[in-house]
């Protein structure tokens, strides 16, 4: 396990549309083995291995759910529009970095409800940035900083909790696997995606498969666990297994890449879960329904609190996944 | 400075969203002398195309056609014509308001039971749309049926109006607006091809744009709306999203897009070196046809302008025309420099 690399993944800013440092550490990190990576029109990070066989894509996305500054007042107090699906509730109380360093702390108009924030709303939310008015503020700040929850990393034992683990998971996979790829072995033309945008609506993977059409696609995302107390009934756990898609909110994976990925988990002996679920969707949503269409599957990490400041995963199910990507495009 | 017999043209004009004949002929008219090439698509789209033997980027602008309005969907037997809304109505808008109906715009009303046999509950409550009724004075269904037959679309009455010295009045800013601009943007030289695509069907889900960057497609696209103002007495500052007379508004995210964040540094850039006043978006609502032409085959990048319009939706919208010329203005100096 190469925890710093992760560990830099994770510290990296990168909500949707400005993924630049996230793509400086994969760069780097890939540069010792690749001089294969260059940046489509769209922002989007490509690596092409070329290879015989049909073409694979598997994607990661960069980005992390954030924040926009819509609005500073005459006291300095900033206000709050969001990028993806972030949950109010888990916003408040928290601490917020923006893409210039200035950091902030999240708190809510109370006159209602002085101590606990009942439903809250976006338009209700502000953040303190330690100005004391509208000018110091917007010296600090302007409107359209993006801004997400100051990164932390905890590890004990296998288990990892931080923010935007959703999806530098992904990204580390797919890094890990094409620094292990052994092109006399490999049994596709392979291009490693790194995608902008996906919490906004998928848009890097829709114009990178675009751009590539690939024969098959697989994302590497995140997914819902369902192991912690009281939760929705749901079968994955973590450190049980990456977990191999069936069917999310978005798609019903293509049975070709779906029982070749379990066909390799099995012959391979890589512990697997099956994943089913009704919420939520990956790159492989935009990638199936391009041009003619493309067999697409996906690879998830079963995660807990996602969105939130702590998503957790165990480190097993990484391993694995990384270990199942890399028998998956071998011949 | 604005074309304001154009404006005019256009906002009287008749485009119920797949109903946008009106529009497109008076576009058609507008910029055929300018264009190289002008054509309608399946979608109904109107594509106006400049210098396309020339080299380097093509950039698009465009707007929408398009306006909500209603549809007649039942007849009722004492010749009352229930409707279906076309794009989002606030339901509360529509009582008592005048409206045409089709091709011959038949005039009618939108009818609501007099005050006084109001209950108190009545008062209290909004009428949903599906109870409301338009009336033309047909004394029957029969009578009805051979003026209005069933699925004919509907636009709210309402003339284009000066109410002060910079102040107008009218329906369907959002996005005849955008449809003036582009439009006469069209008119001026430039030395890289330049597509100016009016969509339809952008108020039922952004159709129109979902097709017409395929046949071409550009590399920068600018989307020219009419914007939402809420800068009214009751809305919390931070809620008003934009302001009338504070300049062409510069969308950076909405519920669709974050805009090209290089291209809206340079577009802001001109803004400050030109003294031309401008605004952001300040609450991340509503979509653009942006959002479609931004996932066109490879990508395009993307930008939204607009001018902010009081009322949008609804029969009678406002705008300053300041922040009219100022829009054309910002965008037409944005591109001389590309």
């Amino acid at each position: 396990m190469n925890e710093n690399f992760l560990r830099n993944l994770v510290f990296a800013f990168g909500p949707s549309s400005k993924e630049k440092a996230v793509k400086k550490v994969i760069t780097q990190e890939l540069g010792k083995v690749s001089d294969r990576i260059s940046e489509d029109k769209f922002g989007n990070l490509v690596v092409h291995i070329k290879g015989e066989g049909p073409k694979l894509m598997v994607a990661a996305h960069l980005d992390q759910i954030g924040v926009m500054v819509t609005d500073v007042d005459k006291n300095g107090f900033l206000r709050l529009g969001e990028v993806g699906r972030i949950r109010k509730s888990f916003l408040i109380g928290q601490k917020l970095i923006f893409e210039n360093g200035v950091e902030g702390f999240v708190y809510y108009e109370d006159k209602k409800s002085p101590w606990e924030a009942k439903e809250p709303k976006m338009e209700n939310l502000f953040v303190d940035i330690g100005a004391e008015d509208k000018g110091t503020a917007r010296k600090l700040v302007d409107i359209g900083t993006q801004g997400v929850y100051k990164p932390s990393f905890y590890s004990f034992r296998s288990r990892v909790t931080a923010p935007a683990l959703d999806d530098r998971i992904g990204c580390y996979i797919l890094a890990e696997l094409i620094k292990g790829i052994n092109k006399k072995k490999l049994a596709y033309d392979f291009y490693g995606v790194f995608t902008v945008q996906e919490e906004i609506g998928v848009k890097g993977a829709k114009v990178s498969s675009y751009e590539i059409t690939p024969d098959f696609g697989i994302a590497i995302d995140v997914t819902d666990a369902g192991d912690m107390p009281e939760t929705s009934a749901l079968s994955l756990s973590l450190g049980k297994g990456p977990a191999i898609k069936v069917m999310d909110r978005g798609m019903i994976a293509s049975k070709s890449v779906k029982n070749n990925l379990i066909a390799t988990a099995e012959k391979s002996k890589i512990p697997y879960q099956l994943e089913v679920i009704t919420a939520g969707t990956t790159d492989a949503y935009a990638m199936q329904v391009t041009k003619s269409g493309v067999e697409t599957g996906a690879l998830s990490i079963s995660t807990r609190y996602i969105h939130t400041p702590g998503e957790t995963l165990d480190l097993n199910d990484v391993l694995n996944a990384v270990k199942l990507l890399k028998k998956f495009i071998e011949k | 400075m604005a074309n304001i017999e154009l404006i005019e043209k256009l906002s009287n004009a008749f485009g119920v969203s797949g109903y946008e004949h009106d529009v497109r002929d008076i576009l058609k008219r507008e910029v055929r002398e300018y264009a190289d090439k002008v054509e309608v698509d399946v979608l109904g789209n109107l594509i106006a195309l400049k210098n396309i033997q020339k080299k380097g980027h093509m950039v698009a602008l465009n707007a929408h056609m398009d306006e909500v309005g209603l549809i007649v969907d039942y007849i009722e037997d004492d010749g009352f014509l229930r409707f279906k809304k076309v794009g989002g109505i606030d339901d509360r808008v529509l009582p008592g308001k005048r409206v045409l109906i089709g091709k011959s715009k038949i005039p009618g009303v939108i009818g609501i039971k007099a005050i006084h046999l109001q209950s108190k509950e009545d008062e209290k409550k909004a009428v949903p749309s599906k109870n409301l009724y338009i009336d033309i004075g047909a004394k029957n269904r029969e009578e009805a049926e051979k003026i209005v037959p069933l699925s004919t679309p509907v636009v709210f009455k309402t003339k284009f109006e000066k109410i002060s010295r910079s102040v107008y009045i009218g329906k369907a800013f959002d996005d005849r607006l955008g449809c003036a601009i582009a439009a006469e943007l069209l008119k001026k030289d430039y030395n890289f091809p330049l597509m100016v695509l009016f969509t339809t069907k952008e108020e039922i889900g952004l159709r129109g744009a979902a097709v017409g960057t395929y046949k071409y497609t550009p590399d920068i696209s600018i989307t020219i709306e009419g914007t939402i103002s809420a800068d009214l007495p009751e809305v919390k500052d931070h809620l008003k999203c934009t302001k009338i007379k504070k300049g062409p508004v510069i969308t950076i995210k909405d519920s669709g897009v974050i805009t090209d964040n290089d291209l809206r540094e340079k577009l802001i850039s001109v803004a400050k070196r030109k003294k031309i006043p401008y605004q952001f978006k300040q609450v991340i609502a509503g979509g653009t046809d942006s959002y479609r032409i931004q996932l066109s085959k490879r990508g395009v990048k993307v930008l939204t302008v607009a001018v902010p319009v009081r009322y949008i939706h609804s029969p009678v919208s406002l705008f300053n025309i300041e922040d009219y010329d100022n829009t054309l203005k910002l965008i037409g100096e944005f591109l001389k420099i590309l």
